[in-house]
């Protein structure tokens, strides 16, 4: 994946540079049966254009359920979100966590400003109609083409993501393809009306590393070219570290660490980041000893620790502090902030 | 088992003493009787000695968990040769025992499952999970068994207490632990882990690749390994089998293939894995194209459509085995000639350098 990095500069807050999306204080609750949980407790993010920001972090730690807030594609028989979810459109702010979840204006905002690729593309194509027909739908939702335009677009956007024959992938279904061009044909319906951003849920989790470094190296390009930015979500470490602009963080629902990835990779601050660093297998590397384990397991989000919610197995954890007070943000460097209280300033 | 048992001594003198299995021209065919079967497992031959992890890599469909069942005989193999060392000190083929004849062989090799949530009863008690197999092998006596199972929990970091509890109890980590005290139970000699750890994050993942390296030490076992996650093999690997549409193309010592390798589709897989890379120079390249079915895989060297250094020869002849040094054979007609990257090289040691600082 070769690309200059170094020309992708962070937004400093222009009308046309300032972040696409700004998560404030997103909490999520669900009403389960063994009462309410809090899925996500108090995430804030910026989310810049042109830049890939990296979500990180352990299975059950709120990424999903962020990104399903974004799109407000949450189940709002047991789900309630609190916060502010800011999308910018040219001049304009718009609270999403303020519209209907159902209504006509989120519909309008989905697939058209925000994008999304899930894990499993089958859940995203429906088996009974061509992956040409559900394109050219998800076009003229938003766009007022005749048919024969739309489906010439589509067509456009299927060879623009590297789909082979796509005159003749317009007419297949879904599950008649493989894990990789079933992924790129879901990225060209997610792409087909070029939105400001596009979320990316464990899009390469299902696939081989060599079809993962197709699909990256397309989303890659494609970032390049349309200048959107991309949220990729991801449990992997290594994905974050090969495509990520920016990364953030999570554990238990809370971001404990975001910033450009360079630093945090470098200077990684919350005692969590750093055991994870730690805990990775090299593949450069010859073995030398145990790896370094986190001792102890993620609490389940029923039974959130009070304070730091990484206290429980922190091996830095402060008696009397980290269990009493959740710590604040502190810039370590450059938007490069720590939620951590050995960092705080006295 | 009279026919056999001559085979058997004749083959096991051959059998270097340090070797516990000897795979041989191992094939698994599906569909073998219609016109063209999916050649699952094509002509697979290696050695896996005492102590020693062999891991086996390569893309969705290449044959690693057919070969890994048709060696334990959970498939009928449809051609070839598997000699075990068993604990008796006798040498046997497996391929060629009846069910019967397999039965208290099976003791001796074990498999610990990918995913810890279906793999295990949720209506058994941990007690019963783990003791089943000592049950089915004639342990009865419920003292003796509760010791056992107490001692099998704690070797694999759980406590004697959990002994009551159910599955649904544990986290995904700890029932992966449930299931290789479950593997360890019958003190199996060789252990087959297919994507054992793929479906732990990577914290829990440490855990369990620690307690299956110090398991390897004290118990004398060896592990045939299938993970994609190459980091992981890199970790825990002394050899590395590369598979391609059934057909191992390359087999080296771990290192000699992550920092040397010698068949271009090996580099390929280098070259597409990420890591964590805090100087960032590297990134990571795709190779072209995707795998080819192995109903009908491309003539020649089954690689050549997506190989970047094929020439004519490639597209007609399929490459045989060259050894090139100790213990390194490579299927590739250039392979003498070709020099790839591996991942040790200098971006490789800019980021161990790197790597260093926290580990
Ligand atoms: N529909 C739901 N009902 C109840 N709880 C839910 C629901 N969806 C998610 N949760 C809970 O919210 C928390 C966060 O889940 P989420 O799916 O966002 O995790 P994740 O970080 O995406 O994990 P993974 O890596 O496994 O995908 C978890 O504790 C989960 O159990
Ligand atoms: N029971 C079966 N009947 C027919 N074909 C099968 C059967 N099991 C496996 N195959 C085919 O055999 C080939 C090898 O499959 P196998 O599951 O061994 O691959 P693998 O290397 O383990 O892949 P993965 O990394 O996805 O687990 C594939 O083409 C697969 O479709
Ligand atoms: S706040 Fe305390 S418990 Fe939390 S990560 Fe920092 S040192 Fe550890
Ligand atoms: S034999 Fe030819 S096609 Fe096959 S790997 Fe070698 S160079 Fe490539
Ligand atoms: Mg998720
Ligand atoms: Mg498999």
């Amino acid at each position: 994946m070769r690309r200059t990095r170094v020309a992708r500069a962070a937004g400093s807050g222009g009308a046309d540079t300032g972040p696409v999306v700004r998560i404030r204080d997103l909490t999520v609750d669900f009403d389960t049966a063994e009462g309410r949980i809090r899925a996500v407790d108090g995430v804030s993010l910026d989310i810049l254009p042109r830049r890939t920001l990296g979500v990180v972090g352990e299975s059950g730690c709120g990424k999903s359920v962020t990104a399903q807030a974004i799109m407000r594609i949450e189940d709002k028989r047991i789900c309630t979100l609190g916060g502010r979810i800011l999308l910018r459109r040219g001049r304009d702010t718009l609270d999403l966590l303020s519209l209907k979840g159902t209504g006509a204006r989120m519909r309008e905002l989905r697939g058209r400003e925000i994008g999304l690729v899930f894990q499993e593309p089958m859940t995203s194509f429906s088996p009974v109609h061509t992956i040409g027909n559900q394109i050219v739908e998800a076009v003229r939702l938003h766009f007022d083409l005749t048919r024969a335009e739309a489906v010439e677009r589509a067509i456009e956007q299927l060879r623009h993501v590297g789909m082979p024959h796509p005159e003749h992938i317009m007419n297949r279904y879904a599950w008649e393809l493989s894990g990789g061009l079933r992924q790129r044909a879901m990225i060209a319906m997610a792409l087909i009306c070029a939105p400001g951003l596009l979320i990316a849920d464990e899009p390469t989790t299902a696939l081989d590393v060599t079809t993962q470094a197709q699909v990256l190296a397309l989303l890659d390009e494609l970032q390049d070219r349309h200048g959107m930015a991309l949220m990729l979500i991801t449990h992997d470490l290594g994905v974050v570290a090969a495509v990520a602009d920016d990364v953030a963080i999570m554990y238990l629902g809370t971001v404990v660490e975001c910033g450009p990835a360079a630093s945090i990779f470098r200077e990684p601050g919350h005692p969590y980041t750093q055991l994870l660093l730690d805990s990775l297998p090299s593949l450069s590397r010859r073995r030398r000893g145990a790896l370094k384990a986190i001792s102890g397991t993620v609490p389940r989000a029923r039974n959130r620790p009070g304070g730091c919610p990484f206290h429980t197995r922190c091996p830095s954890a402060i008696a009397g502090v980290c269990d009493r007070v959740m710590p604040a943000p502190t810039q370590v460097a450059e938007r490069h902030v720590v939620h951590c209280h050995l960092h705080d300033r006295p | 088992m009279s026919g056999e048992a001559r085979e058997t001594r004749e083959t096991g003198g051959a059998l270097p003493d340090t070797v516990i299995l000897r795979v041989k021209r191992l094939r698994k065919y599906f569909d073998a009787d219609g016109d063209d079967p999916v050649r699952a497992v094509d002509n697979v031959s290696f050695d896996l000695h005492r102590c020693e992890t062999l891991s086996l890599v390569g893309e969705s469909g290449c044959g690693k968990t057919t070969a890994a069942r048709a060696i334990i005989r959970a498939h009928a193999p449809t051609s070839g040769e598997i000699w075990f060392r068993t604990g008796a000190g006798e040498v046997v083929d497996l391929a060629g025992l009846t069910a019967r004849e397999l039965r208290p062989l099976r003791a001796e090799m074990q498999m610990i499952f990918q995913d810890p949530y279906s793999s295990l009863n949720p209506r058994m008690t941990v007690r019963d999970i783990v003791a089943e197999p000592l049950r089915i092998f004639g342990l009865t006596d419920r003292r003796a068994l509760d010791k056992e199972v107490g001692g099998l929990l704690e070797a694999v970091g759980l406590q004697r207490s959990h002994m009551t509890r159910y599955p649904n109890a544990f986290s995904g980590g700890q029932r992966q632990r449930i299931g290789i005290a479950r593997a360890l139970a019958l003190k199996p000699r060789v252990i087959i882990a297919d994507e054992s750890v793929s479906a732990l994050d990577v914290s829990v993942q440490a855990q369990i690749l620690n307690l299956l390296v110090g398991l390897q030490q004290r118990h004398e076992l060896s592990y045939l390994f299938v993970a994609h996650d190459l980091s992981v093999v890199r970790h825990i690997s002394h050899r590395v089998a590369v598979m391609y549409v059934g057909r191992i193309v390359e087999l080296a010592s771990c290192d000699d293939l992550f920092e040397r390798p010698r068949h271009p589709y090996s580099a390929a897989l280098l070259a597409a894995a990420p890591q964590v890379d805090p100087d960032r120079s590297g990134g990571f390249a795709p190779p072209a194209g995707e795998p080819p079915s192995s109903r009908n895989p491309p003539g020649g060297c089954h690689f050549h459509p997506r190989c970047p250094h094929a020439v004519a020869r490639c597209r007609s002849e399929a490459p045989a085995w060259r050894q090139l040094d100790a213990g390194r054979l490579v299927r590739c007609h250039l392979a003498e000639e070709l020099s790839l990257t591996g991942v040790g090289a200098a971006g490789g040691a800019a980021r161990a350098q790197a790597q260093d600082r926290h580990g």
